[in-house]
């Protein structure tokens, strides 16, 4: 973890575009060398001709030839006479001794230097004294590449890579000048030392006063944006290979929400709530520069639930080659991105080479998460769920299906002997005894299904070069394992970086990044083959084995099923490569001109195969189901072989870009930034899908066909997708800076894209920002405050416009589904003639108040939005006279505003002893103002939102939650719920809107992150609490939709059931239901929405989600002595962390984490063979890790 | 070094200029804009219905009951139509799939038209244009008959200011549509409908059939024979018919004897092999509205049924002497399973294996629809000669004896026999025997259901017409319902 560190340097020397930067420091470096090289020139003999000349003119020809340094100040060389010189094939002795006869100054040559004295007391022999030391940082490493200045001359040295330095100085009143980009520089007098060894400090404000926005390095003090920036060297006391869930609790008004902790799993990212409903909701990633496509490409639907793991393309990023990662806001800093940014960007900085000597950094990290235990859950337990099998035989209902005599349906072992019983192939008191056993069983399915699971993570780079050309290298590797057993993901990165220049005004940059991930995970047809969902939802009156060690079976629809062994039946593999090549060029035309130009082309490939083998449950279940009737006898279809589904994504895009960039300075105090650009970008995705059916896995990767089966399922077993985008743009930013104080700025961008093509007026669509930056401590009243280090107000307002990539406003066929019967190929019509549609906008006004006090002891900010998207596109309900259910209309509008609050403060800083604080929180309020389209009680009841357009209500956040209002248990049991008219419950058919409760919204109004850092010497603690509030959740469905019924044998059940209603007089001590004898009883099932579905959706069923997470906390320690150093280890670091240790949540939440929302118990139709991506739902566990990063 | 920086901006604004305007051409995802008078014809393909848009109407006849004492519940579905519910969604179904497919087909129909209309065909495509835009004509009219049918009340003179139903006649901008639609007035739409007809009959005139899944000249025909019919138009009803007759004659159905023999047994027509699976397949000119194989009453014991009054006009000369009774015979052995199964099923399709859509319009149909239209203008004798022909080709050789004037009382009597081979001739075919009742007068119906309880739609019964959906009353609020 350390790892960071060693490149913090480098990096903030060389962070992509920081130009200024970049030519400060090559400066330095091409003076170091420069006399490095002179120096090594032995003296020549040297030719000289000059009449009436200065002197330091003539020491200058002289550098030249001699290749010595000359040491003065411009002080010395007062009075000093003009000199006539004539000298052929002269010693340097004696041109010297030429040039200073009857001068007041004499000299002393030390080594390679001409030491320049004034003869101020001619009894002291002049003085050269050569000063020696070592440079070391704030953590006491050794700092090469700080530039050593003496005061007043042109004379400048470098550290070497121990950072030492050596320098000649004329005497000791001599001050030397040590400085470092993102240091505070020092200035020390050599008074009679001949060692001088210095401590550098980094300047706070230098760390952070440029923010990159992706197409510009901007000055944090004329940003009249809203950008966070976070730097990864911040984060090196937490372990977290994916850069998403590293962002959590780390930005302000940037909402995480984990969704899974299945390794590669992408948390659902919101930038200041939700503000399009349509197209993708996640922000964009952007890489360098460049737009980070995702390898597949995922409905919206695929993200509100959850999808396919290998589908993000931020997963392929290895965190360890980020410099910093910059999240834009409003729309003063997204306007330049277009229409694709409406949901806010985050721009990854990667890190590039450094001049100097080459380094090395090793890191490894060995994590074990911790296995999920049954008694989280919250579910019953063996005894607890025979009760109720027990009341149902007392009841004569038990469920124990059985399709005739010896034969079993879905059965557990305890239907499966209740069904024995009566067949008379057990006594009764053999059933007894049986149960008995079975109340003792207990199985904990956690413990089969999971494991500890242990990750490692091994990453490696180098960087080095010369003046001229840099580069940077790495590659890392990961084994991540998931706690389920054969789910995991192996990762590797590889990344080049090469920059160049040409000449003194081109700079030439190439890099090369791949990837490559493995993907093993279960095959998902529906939630039965979730380990998670199985395990939970299983009855624990079960034995995984039986008594000779097999695996114990259940049955399901009369098939023998053994979750354990059908896991090895069946499973899923992805793989994805991916590359991405950048080009990038920059040319200083003139002194205040710079052209540049980027080219980026980018490529994926994601192969995602599903095996089912020949034995495994979904195939035998669909064998079984899937059959024909000949003459009255049922022929099965699928005779052979297994089943194998097999995707192949293809991605690839191309982004070329121009720039010009004009930023002169006028008499020094107006400062002006004009930038132009054009870019081009296409992308295409195009998949195809293989079912093949007869699949053998054994029998060397073979196909027996079935074309009986296929012909009778009547459906292609190839399809492909196609979607490719192209999009025209330019993008102009004109800023103008009065006297650092004053910052107005303009952005604007126009796109066209192929989405929208009717009405050409609209093809482009002009987007633009203006904003303000106010430096008051540049004020004269300010100014000279101590106590105030910056103190700066700024604002911005601009418009951004999306378009849904589903909506058209002309006319759009696709080919129509081959129909069986009916062969001829026809088209249907996904979108009609749509001229009024209109593009969604985006307004948005932002204010901000930064400030920094005491030296930047205590830093922080506020800041205030307010986000008005109007038009919303979205799919909405018409009349069908349209021909169409819905159509995409610009349906509502909505707001979003809220406050972002940041503060760091050093609370502690002695010299072995730092204490640091950083507190940030974002807070959002969505509000819809318009809406035209009628709400329905199940949209808005509904916690997983998709239908947005029928649960919009004008005065409510567009995630607002509605919930049916319990009554209270009637006489029977039965859960009643208040209706629109006042006194009046009903069981089932509730369906007016009126007569619900408005229960919250479901995205948190609050979330942010604490941290406490604590350093001793070489060790340092850290802490990171995160915090989410202001969301309602509901709790786990206790129904499936219909009545509240007893539960299928095979299933467990939550032990809230414990305390069901059981007799007359229970309703007034317990709110959980009756279990209902039938479910489709007209008293529950009558009218929708049915009981069950109320009850689950009541608010009785909602509680509040704010939480609390001690997501962090890592102990490191640093090794380093001279000796490691002689032996070339600069440092090791040990690092000792533990992640998501503990929540404080809700208690009502029992065995649900606030976070994972997600599932709910499905079973799907065995009968159609329509392999989903299914819910891959899995919770994040607690984790612990053990780092080792070693830099040599 | 100027000179390289001009180049170097000249090819950007090249790439600028020339690139963009094809780079932003690229085709929508998975689609394809429709261009050529191909591409709009394999859109029209697109527009003739999928899906079922009327055989629930048959639950609302005196063709079908509910079998209480079959296994399998009656669908949750089909019960509204059943009872005549006020509406005949279920609860919280805000969409009308009739309603909604119907005016799908208009708007696919209005696509290609509206194409049409500024198209000036090359003289190498103006064969398929005639073809594609009469079809297209065709789709729209058959899509405005079943609506109007179904929504609004009967085609008469006191009727046609009455509400219709609204009736887009272009597609240029979905929106237009969206909210407050109009209803057309009855007679507005039945004189659009009879104008669509006609100028597709005139396009269609000589062009071959493609298929039997879209209109052809010979459909539109027919087609324009049961508008004319229903409009009371008898004259045009009888020429359409005859043209018809011309081109499709009836199968005999004497050649599926051997078949039947073969099987030895009564279920010759069911699972696997249906009664369409036969030569009698000839006959059927136009195929609709998807799959029919699941049809409502496919099981062998499904809670409903054809109404055994039906099966029963196939008796009239004698068990199994008319082969149309194994369309409608359970063949249910008495005391074991007639009490589940019943005595009656739909036997045109096969369950499985063959599949088939509905049967849109049939030959027979012309033959029924000239015997009424001969029948309404008092032509007995012609009627009753229409009578023969198709029962020659139905009722078994030796038990066929022709009908004469003399059977018969008077005209009315004549017509009675018409109408009644009409309606087993027809049934469950294209909606026809709702339709007809609707024609007929709207009679009295009773169906007994559960518990014993037994609905009546009673004569001239506002039930008659399907209450407007409420995805239309949510976004035309003003639109005039039917009366309950």
């Amino acid at each position: 973890m350390n790892f960071y560190y060693v490149f913090r340097r480098k990096l903030s020397a060389c962070a992509p575009g920081q130009i200024l930067r970049i030519m400060k420091l090559t400066t330095i470096i091409i003076t170091a060398f420069l006399f490095q090289v002179s120096a090594n020139t032995l003296a020549q003999k040297i030719t000289l001709s000059r009449s009436n000349v200065a002197l330091n003119q003539v020491f200058k020809e002289l550098q030249g030839q001699s290749g010595y340094n000359f040491v003065y100040t411009s002080q010395m060389l007062e009075g000093i006479k003009t000199v006539n010189v004539k000298l052929k094939n002269a010693t340097l002795q004696q041109t010297l001794a030429a040039l200073f006869e009857n001068q007041p100054v004499t000299y002393v040559i030390k080594e390679n230097t001409v030491v320049i004295q004034r003869k101020t007391n001619l009894d002291q022999a002049p003085l050269a004294i050569e000063i020696k030391g070592k440079v070391v940082d704030e953590r006491g490493q050794e700092f090469p590449g700080v530039s050593v200045k003496l005061k007043g001359t042109r004379v400048t040295v470098a550290t070497d890579n121990n950072g030492q330095f050596k320098i000649t100085v004329p005497d000791n009143n001599a001050v030397l000048v040590f400085s470092y980009v993102g240091y505070n520089a020092i200035e020390e007098t050599v008074k009679q030392r001949t060692t001088i060894n210095v401590k550098m400090v980094p300047s706070e404000s230098a760390l952070n006063d440029v923010v990159v926005t992706g197409y510009q390095s901007l000055n944090k003090k004329t940003l009249t944006a809203s950008i966070s920036t976070v730097q990864l060297k911040d984060l090196q006391s937490v372990y977290q290979p994916n850069i998403d869930k590293l962002l959590q609790g780390q930005v302000p008004g940037l909402t995480v929400m984990s969704t899974s902790g299945a390794p590669g799993a992408v948390p659902q990212i919101r930038i200041r709530g939700t503000s399009t409903i349509s197209g993708n909701v996640q922000p964009l990633w952007v890489v360098d520069g460049i737009i980070l496509d995702d390898a597949v490409n995922a409905s919206v639907d695929d993200i509100l639930t959850n999808r396919n793991l290998i589908a993000s393309g931020i997963g392929g990023v290895n965190v360890d080659d980020i410099e910093s990662i910059s999240v834009l806001k409003d729309a003063a800093a997204t306007a330049i991105y277009g229409t694709k940014a409406a949901n806010g960007v985050i721009v990854i900085t990667s890190k590039k080479g450094v001049s100097g000597k080459t380094r090395i950094n090793y890191t490894t990290n060995l994590s074990i998460a911790e296995r999920p235990r049954i008694e989280d859950a919250y579910m019953m337990n063996s005894k607890e769920r025979i009760d109720v099998n027990m009341e149902m035989i007392g009841k004569g209902i038990l469920n124990a299906s059985s399709p005739k005599a010896g034969d079993y349906g879905t059965v557990s072992d305890f239907e499966r002997y209740f069904i024995d019983v009566n067949d008379r192939k057990i006594t009764w008191s053999d059933f007894e005894n049986k149960v008995k056993g079975l109340e003792e069983v207990n199985t904990d399915w956690f413990q089969h299904l999971f494991r500890n699971a242990f990750t490692q993570r091994h990453s490696l780079n180098i960087s080095g070069g010369n003046d001229r050309t840099t580069f940077y290298a790495s590659g890392s590797f990961m084994d991540d394992k998931a706690t389920a057993k054969g789910v995991g993901q192996k990762t590797y990165t590889g990344a080049l970086k090469v920059n160049t220049r040409f000449g003194s005004n081109i700079r030439l940059g190439l890099s090369l990044d791949v990837n490559a991930r493995d993907n093993t995970s279960f095959f998902a047809t529906d939630s039965r083959e979730n380990p998670y969902e199985w395990a939970i939802y299983t009855t624990r009156a079960q034995n995984a084995f039986d008594d000779t060690g097999g695996y114990n079976h259940m049955y399901y629809n009369s098939l023998k099923y053994s979750f354990l062994e059908n896991r090895e039946q069946n499973w899923r593999t992805s793989r994805n490569f991916g590359m991405r090549g950048n080009i990038d060029f920059e040319w200083k035309l003139l002194k205040d001109l710079t052209y540049s130009s980027l080219f980026s082309y980018a490529k994926q490939n994601t192969t995602d195969v599903d095996i089912a083998q020949e034995d495994s449950y979904f195939v035998r279940a669909r064998k079984k189901d899937v059959y024909q009737i000949v003459n009255s006898t049922a022929v099965p279809l699928w005779l052979d072989g297994g089943y194998r589904k097999d995707k192949d994504s293809y991605n690839g895009s191309i982004t070329f870009r121009n720039q010009l960039t004009y930023n002169p300075i006028f008499n020094n105090v107006h400062y002006l930034n004009l930038m132009a650009g054009q870019e081009i970008r296409t992308s295409k995705f195009e998949d195809q899908t293989t079912q093949i059916y007869g699949y053998s896995h054994d029998r060397g990767h073979q196909q027996i066909p079935q074309f009986e089966l296929m012909r009778y399922l009547g459906v292609p077993y190839w399809n492909e997708n196609l979607n490719e985008t192209a999009a025209v743009s330019y993008f102009g930013v004109a800023s103008y800076t009065y006297d650092n104080r004053y910052s107005i700025s303009l952005n604007a961008r126009t796109d066209g894209s192929n989405r929208f093509g009717l009405k050409t007026n609209q093809l482009f669509q002009p987007l633009w920002a203006v904003g303000l930056n106010y430096q008051l401590k540049e004020e004269a009243f300010l100014r000279d405050k101590d106590w105030l280090s910056y103190l700066t107000l700024k604002g911005s307002y601009g418009s951004q416009g999306n378009v849904a990539s589903q909506a058209y406003s002309d006319l759009v066929a696709t080919i129509g589904k081959l129909d069986v019967i009916n062969k001829e190929g026809y088209l249907n019509i996904v979108a009609p003639k749509n001229p009024t549609l209109k593009w969604e906008m985006n307004y948005t006004t932002n204010a901000a108040l930064e400030f920094g006090f005491w030296k930047r002891r205590l830093t922080g900010s506020i800041e205030y939005y307010n986000k008005k998207a109007m038009d919303l596109l979205g799919s909405k309900e018409v009349s069908q006279v349209t021909g169409f259910n819905s159509v995409q209309v610009n349906w509502a509008s909505m707001r979003n505003r809220g406050m972002e609050f940041s503060l760091s403060s050093i609370n502690v800083d002695s010299k072995s002893f730092r204490w640091s604080t950083n507190v940030n929180f974002g807070y959002n309020k969505n509000e819809v103002l318009e809406v035209y389209s009628v709400p329905g009680v199940n949209d808005l009841t509904n916690a997983q939102r998709s239908n947005y357009s029928a649960a919009a209500v004008v005065g409510k956040p567009i995630n607002g939650l509605w919930s049916y209002r319990y009554a209270g248990l009637n006489k029977d049991g039965r859960a009643t719920f208040y209706t629109q008219t006042e006194g009046k419950t009903l069981i089932t058919g509730m369906n007016s809107v009126a007569g619900l409760a408005y229960s919250g919204t479901t995205m948190p109004l609050l979330q942010g992150g604490f941290t406490n850092t604590v350093s001793y010497k070489k060790l340092s603690l850290s802490a990171l609490f995160i915090g989410s509030f202001g969301n309602v959740i509901r709790l786990r469905n206790l129904s499936q939709g219909y009545g509240l019924g007893y539960p299928d044998a095979t299933q467990n059940m939550s032990k809230e059931w414990v305390d069901r209603w059981r007799q007359p007089g229970d309703e007034l001590k317990t709110n959980i239901p009756v279990l209902e004898r039938d479910v489709f009883d007209p008293v529950v099932f009558g009218a929708s929405p049915y009981n069950g579905a109320m009850y689950d959706n009541s608010d009785l069923r909602t509680v509040k989600g704010d939480f609390v997470r001690l997501q962090n906390l890592s102990l490191s320690y640093d090794l380093f002595s001279p000796k490691l150093r002689a032996n070339g280890i600069q440092n090791i670091r040990f690092m000792l962390q533990g992640n998501n240790l503990y929540t404080w949540k809700n208690s009502k939440l029992k065995g649900q984490d606030p976070e994972s929302t997600g599932s709910t118990m499905r079973y799907s139709d065995t009968r159609s063979a329509n392999v989903s991506f299914g819910n891959t739902f899995l919770p994040v566990p607690r984790a612990y890790s053990l780092s080792l990063s070693v830099q040599f | 070094m100027k000179k390289i920086f001009y180049i170097n901006i000249l090819a950007i604004l090249l790439i600028t200029f020339s690139g963009c305007k094809k780079l932003l051409d690229i085709k929508p995802v998975n689609g394809m804009m429709p261009v050529t008078v191909k591409d709009y014809e394999s859109l029209l393909i697109g527009g003739y219905p999928r899906s079922d848009y009327f055989f629930n109407t048959e639950l609302m006849t005196d063709n079908a009951y509910a079998n209480l004492n079959s296994g399998n519940a009656p669908g949750k579905t089909h019960e509204p139509w059943f009872v005549w519910a006020s509406s005949v969604l279920p609860d919280a179904v805000k969409t009308d799939a009739y309603w909604g497919n119907l005016y799908k087909s208009i708007f696919y129909a209005n696509t290609v038209l509206d194409n049409f209309a500024m198209r000036t065909p090359s003289s190498d495509e103006k064969e398929l244009y005639e073809k594609v835009k009469g079809e297209a004509l065709a789709l729209r009219a058959y899509s405005y008959f079943y609506l109007i049918n179904w929504y609004a009340d009967v085609y008469t003179a006191e009727n046609l200011q009455l509400p219709g139903v609204p009736m887009p006649l272009t597609a240029v901008d979905v929106n237009v549509n969206t909210t407050n639609n109009v209803r057309q007035p009855i007679g507005v739409v039945w004189t659009q409908i009879v104008k669509d007809i006609n100028e597709a009959s005139r396009l269609l005139a000589g062009k071959s059939a493609t298929s039997r899944f879209r209109f052809s000249a010979n459909t539109v025909d027919l087609f324009k024979a049961r508008v004319a019919l229903f409009m009371g138009d008898n004259q045009t009803a009888i020429e359409s018919a005859t043209s018809v007759m011309g081109a499709s004659p009836l199968t005999d159905l004497n050649g599926l004897q051997d078949y039947i023999d073969s099987k030895s047994g009564p279920y010759a027509f069911t699972y696997d092999f249906g009664f369409i699976d036969t030569d009698y397949n000839k006959e059927i000119l136009f195929f609709t509205g998807g799959r029919a194989n699941n049809n409502l009453f496919y099981y062998s014991a499904a809670a409903f049924k054809p109404t055994e009054e039906l099966l029963n006009l196939t008796k009239r000369y004698g068990y199994l002497t008319d082969y149309r009774q194994y369309i409608f015979e359970s063949w249910a052995v008495q005391n074991t399973d007639v009490v589940a199964k019943g005595p009656t099923m739909y036997c045109m399709y096969a369950t499985q294996s063959r599949d088939s859509y509905y049967i849109g319009m049939k030959a027979s149909e012309a033959y029924v629809t000239r015997a009424e239209a001969y029948a309404r203008t008092n032509q007995g004798a012609l009627a009753i000669a229409d009578l023969n022909l198709i029962l020659q080709k139905r009722i078994k050789k030796a038990n066929y004896v022709p009908l004469k004037m003399t059977d018969f009382a008077n005209n009315d009597a004549i017509l009675k026999r018409v109408l009644e081979e009409r309606r087993v001739e027809t049934a469950f075919d294209a909606g026809l025997r709702w339709l007809d009742l609707r024609r007929f007068g709207k009679p009295e119906i009773q169906h007994n259901y559960k518990n014993g309880v037994i609905y009546a739609l009673k004569k001239n019964d506002p039930r008659y017409l399907l209450q407007i959906p409420p995805s239309e009353i949510n976004n035309s609020p003003e639109m005039p319902l039917n009366p309950r």
